[in-house]
C-alpha cells in the first residue's frame, strides 16, 4: 500500500479524483499523479475502489458527516469512515460544509421519524445558527478521527432561505470560528460568484487563503440562466487565474482536479492541467 | 427570522419528492407550516438542483451511453431534461428498481414522451439515444446467444437460388431499421472535435440498418437508400418477391418486378438476407 505522504514544506502534490480518468491517466503516467483522491462512500460500496493504493497513495474525501447539518450521521457511518481513515493513511478528511440529511418534516419534535436522507450534499442556510451548529459538529466529530477534517466549500446556486451573509463571509467565520482548515474547491466558488453575481477575482482575496490545506479544480457549465457544477467540463482559464491568486499567498498541500464524471475526458488535456499546475506551483 | 433546522427540512424533503416539490411550487403557501416563508425560497432554483442531482445519479450510464451524453452536453439540456425527469426517477427508486436497465429503460421511454421533435435539439438526443440503446441490445443479444443461424449456414452466393418472383427473402441474423434525422457517426466525430462544431451538422435523413449476423458478436451499421430500407421493411421471411411487388403497386410504386428482385440480390450481395425459393 501506497500513503500519502508531503513532500516537504512548501511543496504541493497533485492529484486527481478517482475514476476512470484518474485510473487510466495514472497508468500511462505514473510520474505525474501523485496521489488519487476517492469518497468513502465509493469505497463503502464498491470494496474493489481502494485497489488503487497499492501502486498510488490516497486522500480520503467524504460526504457523509453532514458537518453543517442539524441531523448528526449514524454512529456505524462514523466508525466505518474512522477505519477508511486509517487503512487509506489519509492525511486528512475533505467533507463539505453543506448538509446530506435532514430532519424529516411529516416528523413532530422529538419523533422517532428516520431523517430525509440525501445522496448529494446541499448548502446549507448561511447564517450565525449554522456556523454554530457546525462549530459544535466539528467539535464533535473531531474527536472521531485520528487526522483532522477539512471542510469544502459548497456551490451555492440560489439563495437559502434565512442566509444572512454571502458565501465569502459564511466561509470566513467558520474559519474563524470554528479553526478548520479549507478545501477550496475554486470550480464551486466560480459557480457561487456567476450565481450570486460577485466578483470572483476580487473577492478570492477576502477568503482566509492562509487556512487552504487542498484545492479542487473541476469545470461547470451554464444552464437554464445559471452555472452548474461540471466534473466532465475541464477547469476553466478564470479558474487557473484564481488559483493564481491563491498560490500568491498559501503553498497548498494538495490540488486535486475533479475530472470524474465523464468516461471519455480527454487524456491529453488532463495531463496538460495537471503539467500546467505543477509548473504553476515550481 | 427563519430556523435554518426547518429550512434544511423544508430543501431536503423537496429534492427528496419532486411530487412535493412540485405540489409547493403550485401551492408555496403550504411551506408556511414548517416555518419557511415562500416569498423566500427560489423555487425554480430548488426545482433545477434536483435535476442536477437527478443528473449525477445517473453518471454510471455514461459508459453505456456515452454519445448521449455528449449530446447532452453540447446541446445545455441536460439540467433541464433531468429536472423534469426527476419526479419518474424518484417513482423508479421508491420501486426499488435501481438497476442499470431498469435506469436506461425508464430513461428512454421518458424521453420518448418528452422530447419534442420539432426541435432540432430535441430530435438529435432522440436519434442519439436511439442508436446507442439498439446498439447496446443487439450487442447484448449476440453475448447471450439470441441469434440462431450461423454464417456457415449461409448459402454461399454462388449457390443462390434462380430468381424468380417465388422467391423468398429472410433475414440473416437479426436486423433492425431505424430511420434518423442525423448519422450517429457523424455526430461521434463532429463532437470529437468540440461541442461547439454540433452547430454545423443539418438534419440529413438516414436509413441505417442495425444488422447483427447469425453467430457474430459484431453490429454492422448499414447505410441504406431509401428503397433498399422500404424493401427490408416487407422482408417478414414468408412473403415472396411476387407479395413485396403486389404491396408495391398497391403502394402506387408501380415497379417492374425485376428492379425488386435486382434491388434484394443486391441485399443478399452483402449476406443481409438470403433467398430461398419457395415450394410450390
Amino acid at each position: 500500500m501506497k500513503y500519502f505522504k508531503a513532500k516537504s514544506t512548501g511543496s504541493t502534490l497533485i492529484g486527481l479524483a478517482y475514476g476512470p480518468v484518474a485510473l487510466n491517466t495514472f497508468k500511462a503516467n505514473e510520474d505525474i499523479v501523485d496521489y488519487i483522491e476517492v469518497p468513502f462512500e465509493q469505497l463503502h460500496h464498491d470494496q474493489g475502489a481502494g485497489e488503487f493504493q497499492k501502486l498510488v497513495p490516497a486522500i480520503l474525501h467524504c460526504a457523509s458527516m453532514s458537518v453543517a447539518g442539524f441531523v448528526p450521521p449514524l454512529e456505524n457511518t462514523l466508525l466505518e469512515i474512522a477505519q477508511e481513515a486509517v487503512r487509506t493513511g489519509t492525511p486528512w478528511i475533505g467533507e463539505h460544509l453543506a448538509y446530506i440529511s435532514a430532519d424529516r418534516i411529516s416528523a413532530a419534535p422529538g419523533s422517532q421519524d428516520s431523517p430525509t436522507m440525501l445522496s448529494y450534499t446541499v448548502c446549507p442556510q448561511l447564517s450565525e445558527q449554522t456556523i454554530q451548529r457546525t462549530s459544535k459538529n466539528l467539535a464533535f466529530l473531531r474527536e472521531r478521527f485520528s487526522v483532522p477534517i477539512i471542510v469544502e466549500n459548497s456551490p451555492q446556486y440560489f439563495n437559502i432561505p434565512g442566509s444572512e451573509m454571502s458565501m465569502i463571509d459564511f466561509i470566513i467565520e467558520v474559519a474563524n470560528e470554528c479553526g478548520v482548515g479549507l478545501l477550496l474547491d475554486l470550480s464551486h466558488f466560480l459557480i457561487t460568484a456567476i450565481n450570486m453575481e460577485f466578483d470572483p477575482v476580487k473577492e478570492v482575496k477576502r477568503l482566509p487563503l492562509d487556512k487552504v490545506v487542498e484545492v479542487h479544480l473541476s469545470g461547470y457549465s451554464i444552464q437554464a440562466g445559471r452555472a452548474w457544477d461540471d466534473h466532465s467540463n475541464p477547469a476553466p482559464e478564470l479558474e487557473f487565474q484564481l488559483f493564481k491568486e491563491v498560490i500568491r499567498h498559501v503553498r497548498p498541500q494538495a490540488v486535486t482536479f475533479e475530472y470524474n464524471w465523464g468516461v471519455d475526458f480527454p487524456q491529453d488535456l488532463v495531463i496538460y492541467h495537471l503539467t500546467r499546475v505543477r509548473e504553476m506551483l515550481s | 427570522m427563519m430556523n435554518a433546522e426547518q429550512v434544511h427540512a423544508v430543501i431536503a424533503a423537496g429534492l427528496e419528492e419532486p411530487e412535493l416539490l412540485q405540489h409547493w411550487m403550485q401551492h408555496p403557501d403550504q411551506v408556511r407550516q414548517f416555518g419557511v416563508d415562500p416569498a423566500e425560497v427560489d423555487w425554480r432554483g430548488l426545482w433545477l438542483f434536483a435535476g442536477l442531482g437527478t443528473k449525477v445519479r445517473h453518471n454510471p450510464l455514461r459508459t453505456a451511453l456515452p454519445l448521449t451524453f455528449r449530446v447532452l452536453k453540447a446541446t445545455a439540456l441536460d439540467i433541464e431534461i433531468f429536472s423534469h425527469y426527476a419526479l419518474q426517477s424518484a417513482a423508479l427508486r421508491h420501486q426499488g428498481k435501481n438497476s442499470f436497465e431498469d435506469k436506461v429503460t425508464s430513461l428512454y421511454a421518458f424521453l420518448e414522451n418528452w422530447l419534442d421533435l420539432s426541435d432540432n435539439r430535441h430530435a438529435l438526443l432522440w436519434d442519439t439515444i436511439r442508436h446507442e440503446v439498439l446498439l447496446a441490445s443487439l450487442q447484448n443479444a449476440s453475448r447471450d446467444g439470441h441469434t440462431e443461424k450461423k454464417m456457415s449456414d449461409l448459402p454461399p452466393l454462388g449457390d443462390a437460388p434462380q430468381l424468380s418472383v417465388n422467391v423468398v427473402p429472410t433475414i440473416n441474423g437479426t436486423l433492425t431499421l431505424r430511420e434518423m434525422s442525423y448519422d450517429p457517426d457523424r455526430v461521434q466525430a463532429l463532437l470529437m472535435v468540440g461541442s461547439s462544431v454540433l452547430e454545423q451538422l443539418e438534419k440529413e435523413l438516414c436509413y441505417l440498418g442495425y444488422w447483427l449476423p447469425p453467430s457474430s458478436d459484431q453490429v454492422y451499421l448499414l447505410r441504406l437508400d431509401p428503397f433498399g430500407f422500404y424493401l427490408l421493411q416487407l422482408v417478414d421471411d414468408t412473403r415472396s418477391v411476387a407479395g413485396i411487388t403486389r404491396i408495391l403497386d398497391g403502394q402506387g410504386l408501380d415497379l417492374p418486378v425485376e428492379e425488386v428482385l435486382n434491388g434484394l440480390l443486391s441485399l443478399a450481395d452483402q449476406h443481409v438476407i438470403t433467398l430461398v425459393e419457395k415450394q410450390v
